[in-house]
Order: structure tokens, then C-alpha cells, then sequence
């Protein structure tokens, strides 16, 4: 069992990359899910000024790839003047592109709830936009809780990519141990377990909260 | 923007690279993919379990780690393959267990009174698959694969991380050399949108099309 | 009064019109007993539908009309009692004194299938061919038939419902009654020795009704063997030949309609038919 052993001297080095993954989430989710709450909004707005570029930038950020603009940021923003670490660097990419991935989400939630919700609302007396805020969104917002679970964990996968530009996330966590202690591509074997547990949990907590937004529905 | 179109020819060179690995990506997957989530559909249980943990593997694992696993472990298992060979591979494997299961999914998601109609006129068990659930069920299954398609393309920029000289590499490479982050990276945006928005537009269509069937 | 090209005995079915006493049994039904788990939907059911007659089964939703009708086709299975269909068994082969009967292969459930056309309440076409396609499926994929014969023979089966212009439209070309006026020919276009009708007018507009039934009429005049499941009292009083009244999985009525509505025999099926005209007084 001397490979068990092996297993149990890598987990402190990547305990410190686990940490940088969890931050990103962090970092990024909540981000991508408020701006992305206040992106579907310009969407959804009536005037072509607002809804034409919004409509177009969300085209663009969804069909580029993420690293992409990770490396965007990357370069970029010493051209700027700002010293960003990479981490950040990665940060704001993901975040921005999740922002488009969840507004797109919100906006099919929103185009799901029936037009008969909107006529009652306005029946009761309110005005389009207690409608909207009383009425619609959160419907829409119970509507789509399985999609965003979904997006949350593609978000979790996709800080992988900081590996890319140097930041030790994770997974380059375990390409360091792999070089490091001459091991090899089992090293990311056991990367995977991990990233599994991490979107097993979250796909988890996000049952519980389809659970719940279904009796809603 | 005049070192962008000074590198365009490198970048659409690159360009042409991307384009090879997705499609290779994408050709071995779907018919990989759709073999499998047929056998899923019609098979036992077994069969069915193996697709329902290979899916849950691969939707809970970064296509980066399969790429860094096939990179790293080819070699170990004797194969000395190039890295676009090596992250083709991992793409390939991450990209069919999605087709299998949107597959599967569309095969038993026609209505089961279609179904019935089938077996009322003494159509026996081969023939209403091959002539009513595979038709009806790939039509259904169409958009979400093409969609699926349009992600395999954006996920061949993963392999520059190991090596692979395609676009996301050559562009790496071009804005190391000139430093104009922006121009260069935004004529990249640019191609990849290119060939991933027409994809999506595709989808969109073919939702709309083949909605209810 | 129509008349239908059939290639097969046309004289002697046009002969043995409305005479129940004359043909053979066409279906045997023997005790079938079917539940679903607890609930018992069909109890030991027995009658028998003589080869020309036309039988309508009615009674509440739930009653268990429905479900039999699906065991004669065995599209669903049942726990006890035999079914013969032209003098075979369905679904289960016979067995021995003293052991359990067996079931019948995939194929052996599928020959017989095509001696029982169905037509379902929504229609069930395949959306992805033509009418024409629709019909012709069965006999070319099934008989054996070539595509040439099997199109000419869908092309008559479609003049005979009245859509003779419309062989190359979708399903989703079609009203509700076009489409089960193709279901119906598709049916047809296996030559089964019985029709059988789950309900087939029960999801169409008031107003596409009337051609289905007609269609129904038609059929029962040329002397096919025909079971109807249906809510339209009027017209089972009027194309029955027997009417059976279903109430939570027994048969409590049976008998030609005339006498059953006069002599009810039970207080369920008096209520039945106190509903029944009190609505028909009242729409």
C-alpha cells in the first residue's frame, strides 16, 4: 500500500491549490450571478440602445473560449498599468464570462414565465416594473435553478484554466507534485476525485434547492 | 491594428490547426457518442450504469486534468504520440460521454404512444427502433448536439496549455513577440466567434424546428 | 351507401351485414383478469365478438373498456385468462394441464398484432412521414409487400376515408380528424380481421367528430368485425350491433342497444342512461 502512503504526502500540496480553486469560485459565482441578474435586465429592456450592444457582447463572450480571455486579461492588464496577479487575472475573465452564460440562462427563465403572469400582475395594479420584480423574475428565477446548477459547475471546472498562466490552482498543483516527486499522470487521478467531490457537492446542494423552488413552481 | 493584420496569415494558419482538431474532436466523438447512448438506450442495465458513471466522471472533471492525464500518461503506457494526439484523445473521450447521453436521452424521450402505434401495426422490436425511435429520436437530439459541437470547438484551446501549437498558442506566442494584447487577442475572439456563432445559430434553428415532435 | 374495393370476399361480408347470429367468433375473450398492483381493473372479463359484428363498450372513465381493449392487441398484459383472436391465442401460449402458460415470443406477439388493426385516440402518426408513408409502413415493412403495391393499395385507403389529395402531407399538415381518418387507414392497410377503436373521436374539435364517425359507419356497413371504445352515445346506439356496459372492471350490461336501453337490468346503468338523456335533452 505504499502508493496510499504516496497519496497522503501529496494531499498537503494540494490542499494549498484546493484553497486557490475554492477562491475563484468564490470569487466568481457570486459576481457572475449578480451581474448576470442586473445583465438580463439590460437585455430585456426596451430600448435598441440598450438591449442591441447588451444582446451582441453576450453573443460574443458565449462563443469564445474561456481561456482566451483569461490570457486577455493576462496581457492586458499590465498594458493598463495595474499589477494583477493572476489570480485575479483569472477571476475577472471567468466572472465576465459567466456573467453572459447566466444572463442567457435568466432571460430563458424569464421567456418560460407565461404571458398570463404579466396580465395578472397588471390586473392587480401594478406597474411593468413591480411586475417584473414581483411577479416574473422570481418565477423565473425558481424556473431555472437546475440550469444555473449546471453553470455552477462548469464555473467550478473551468478555474482549472488558471493553470494555464501559472497560477497554482489545483490542478497545477498536481503537475508541480508530478515534477516534483517524479510521479506521473496518476497524480491527476487523484486531481480528478477531487474536482468530482467538489461538483458532486455542489450538484448536491443544488438538488436541495430544486427540491425546494419545485414546490414552488 | 497593423500588427494584427502583419500576423494574420500566422493566426489563420493556426486558425486552420484549430479547425483540424476540433472536427477530428467532434467526428470521433458523435459517432463514438451516439453508438454508445443507442447501446444505452435499448441495452441493460449494465450497459446503462456504465454510461451513467462514465457521464458523471466526465461532467464533474475539467477537460484540462483529462488532457494533463492523457499527456502525462501516454507515454507511460508506451505510446509516444504527439501532444495534439495525446489532448485529441482526452477531448474526444470528455466530448462522447456528452453526445452518449443526449443521445440516450432523445432515443426514449419519443412519446411512447408513437411507440405504441409502431407495435399495433406487428412492427417488431428492431424495426420500431430503426424506423421510428432512431429517426424521431436523433431529430430531437440534434440541437443540444450542435450545441455540444460549439463547445468542442472552444475546448481545443485547452490544448495550448500542454503544447498544442493551434490558435490560442500562435496567438500567445504573437502577443509575447509584439505585446499588443488587445488587437491580437481580439482578431482571435474574432475567428473563434466566427466559427462557433454560426454553430450556435444553428442550434437555435434546429430547436426551433424540431421543438415538438 | 359506400361501397369498398376489398380484394377478399366482398360479396359474402356485404351478405352477412348486420346478422349476428351468423359467423363465427372472431374474439374470445375468457375470464381476463388484469390489475395494477392493488387495484383490480379488469375482472375475470368474458364475451365474445362474433366475426361482422360490430361491439361498443362504454361506461365511466376507469372502468377498464380501455385497458381490455389493449390486452386484445396485447399491448398490455394481463394476469389471468385467455384471449383468442381468429381462433389464436394472444399473449400467452396455451399450457398444459397443471403448468403455467408461457409467454409468446416478440415475433409471435407482433404476427398477431397485424390481425387487430388499432387506432388510438391521438392518432399516434409518425410525424416524420407522409400520410401515405404512414400507411404504407405496415405492409411494406411487415407483410412484405413491395413499395409499388403497397402505395397503390394506400392510395385506395386513403380515397376510401375521403383524403385522396392529401397522400404527401405531413401529420402536421392535417386537422385532427384528417389525421385520424390516416390513422384509421393505416390500420386498415394490414387487412385485419378486426378494428379496433380506443376512443377515436374523443380528443377532435365537436366539429371534425362527424367525418370519423362516418368513416366508422362506413366500415361497420362493409362487415368488419369491429370494438369500439367510445363516449358518443348516440352513435354507439346507433352502430351497435351489442353494446357492453363497463363499471370498475365487470361487464354488467350486454345486449343489443335497443333492449338495453329500454330494460336496464342494473341501477348503475339506469343512472348511466338518466345522465345520458338528461344531457342529450339538455345540448
Amino acid at each position: 500500500m505504499s502508493w496510499l502512503n504516496m497519496v497522503w504526502g501529496w494531499l498537503p500540496e494540494f490542499f494549498d491549490g484546493f484553497l486557490v480553486t475554492l477562491a475563484l469560485v468564490g470569487m466568481c459565482l457570486p459576481i457572475a450571478v449578480a451581474l448576470g441578474m442586473g445583465v438580463v435586465l439590460m437585455r430585456l429592456s426596451n430600448h435598441a440602445v440598450i438591449w442591441a450592444p447588451t444582446y451582441a457582447a453576450i453573443e460574443f463572450l458565449r462563443n469564445v473560449p474561456t481561456f482566451l480571455l483569461i490570457l486577455v486579461v493576462y496581457y492586458g492588464a499590465p498594458l493598463l498599468g495595474s499589477r494583477l496577479d493572476g489570480i485575479y487575472c483569472g477571476a475577472i475573465a471567468i466572472a465576465v464570462q459567466h456573467t453572459a452564460y447566466l444572463a442567457e440562462v435568466f432571460r430563458g427563465g424569464v421567456s418560460a414565465v407565461p404571458r398570463t403572469q404579466w396580465d395578472a400582475g397588471r390586473a392587480i395594479g401594478l406597474r411593468p416594473a413591480g411586475v417584473f420584480f414581483r411577479v416574473v423574475f422570481p418565477q423565473a428565477a425558481l424556473k431555472v435553478v437546475p440550469a444555473i446548477g449546471n453553470q455552477v459547475v462548469v464555473l467550478i471546472k473551468d478555474t482549472s484554466l488558471v493553470a494555464g498562466i501559472g497560477v497554482v490552482d489545483l490542478t497545477l498543483s498536481g503537475k508541480l507534485v508530478m515534477e516534483r516527486t517524479a510521479a506521473s499522470y496518476e497524480v491527476f487521478i487523484v486531481i480528478a476525485v477531487f474536482y468530482l467531490a467538489l461538483t458532486t457537492l455542489a450538484s448536491a446542494i443544488f438538488h436541495r434547492l430544486e427540491v425546494f423552488s419545485r414546490k414552488r413552481n | 491594428m497593423d500588427i494584427a493584420f502583419l500576423s494574420i496569415n500566422y493566426l489563420l494558419k493556426a486558425a486552420l490547426v484549430t479547425v483540424e482538431i476540433a472536427a477530428a474532436t467532434v467526428v470521433l466523438s458523435f459517432v463514438i457518442g451516439t453508438a454508445l447512448g443507442v447501446a444505452a438506450a435499448i441495452g441493460g442495465r449494465t450497459i446503462r450504469s456504465i454510461l451513467t458513471v462514465y457521464v458523471y466522471v466526465v461532467r464533474g472533471v475539467p477537460v484540462l486534468v483529462l488532457i494533463f492525464i492523457a499527456y502525462f500518461g501516454l507515454p507511460r503506457l508506451g505510446v509516444d504520440a504527439p501532444n495534439y494526439v495525446a489532448a485529441t484523445i482526452a477531448l474526444v473521450i470528455y466530448f462522447a460521454a456528452f453526445v452518449a447521453d443526449i443521445v440516450r436521452g432523445s432515443i426514449l424521450a419519443v412519446p411512447k404512444s408513437t411507440v405504441e402505434a409502431g407495435l399495433a401495426i406487428g412492427l417488431r422490436w428492431t424495426q420500431i427502433l430503426t424506423q421510428i425511435q432512431l429517426p424521431l429520436g436523433m431529430r430531437l437530439a440534434l440541437p443540444p448536439l450542435v450545441t455540444t459541437a460549439s463547445i468542442a470547438v472552444k475546448s481545443t484551446s485547452y490544448a495550448s496549455i500542454v503544447g498544442v501549437w493551434e490558435l490560442t498558442y500562435a496567438s500567445r506566442e504573437v502577443v509575447e513577440r509584439t505585446l499588443a494584447a488587445f488587437e491580437i487577442f481580439f482578431s482571435v475572439m474574432v475567428i473563434y466567434f466566427c466559427i462557433c456563432y454560426p454553430i450556435s445559430l444553428c442550434a437555435t434553428y434546429l430547436q426551433r424546428r424540431h421543438a415538438a415532435v | 351507401m359506400r361501397r369498398c374495393n376489398r380484394a377478399t370476399n366482398s360479396l359474402e361480408t356485404m351478405n352477412k351485414l348486420k346478422s349476428p347470429s351468423v359467423g363465427r367468433p372472431m374474439i374470445e375473450v375468457r375470464s381476463v383478469s388484469k390489475n395494477f398492483g392493488e387495484n383490480q381493473v379488469l375482472k375475470s372479463i368474458s364475451f365474445e365478438v362474433k366475426e361482422g359484428e360490430v361491439v361498443v363498450l362504454i361506461g365511466p372513465s376507469g372502468s377498464g373498456k380501455s385497458t381490455l381493449l389493449r390486452c386484445i392487441n396485447y399491448l398490455e398484459d394481463f394476469q389471468a385468462g385467455e384471449i383468442l383472436v381468429d381462433g389464436s391465442p394472444v399473449g400467452y401460449n396455451p399450457a398444459a394441464e397443471g403448468s403455467k402458460r408461457t409467454r409468446q415470443s416478440e415475433t409471435e406477439i407482433a404476427r398477431l398484432r397485424t390481425k387487430a388493426g388499432m387506432v388510438f385516440q391521438n392518432y399516434n402518426l409518425f410525424p416524420h412521414k407522409t400520410a401515405i408513408q404512414n400507411i404504407m409502413m405496415g405492409p411494406v415493412l411487415v407483410n412484405g409487400e413491395s413499395k409499388a403495391e403497397a402505395r397503390e393499395h394506400a392510395q385506395a385507403l386513403l380515397t376510401k376515408v375521403g383524403l385522396a389529395d392529401k397522400a404527401n402531407h405531413l401529420p402536421s399538415q392535417l386537422s385532427g380528424g384528417q389525421q385520424q381518418r390516416v390513422a384509421i387507414a393505416r390500420a386498415l392497410a394490414m387487412r385485419p380481421k378486426v378494428m379496433l377503436f380506443d376512443e377515436v373521436t374523443s380528443a377532435l374539435d365537436p366539429e371534425l367528430v362527424d367525418e370519423v364517425l362516418k368513416t366508422l359507419r362506413d366500415l361497420s356497413t362493409e362487415g368488419m368485425t369491429m370494438i369500439i371504445v367510445t363516449h358518443e352515445m348516440q352513435f354507439a346506439r346507433d352502430v351497435a350491433d351489442r353494446l357492453l356496459f363497463f363499471y370498475q372492471g365487470s361487464i354488467i350490461e350486454d345486449g343489443p342497444p335497443n333492449e338495453v336501453f329500454a330494460n336496464p337490468k342494473t341501477e348503475r346503468f339506469q343512472a348511466f342512461v338518466k345522465r345520458f338523456q338528461n344531457a342529450a335533452m339538455a345540448g
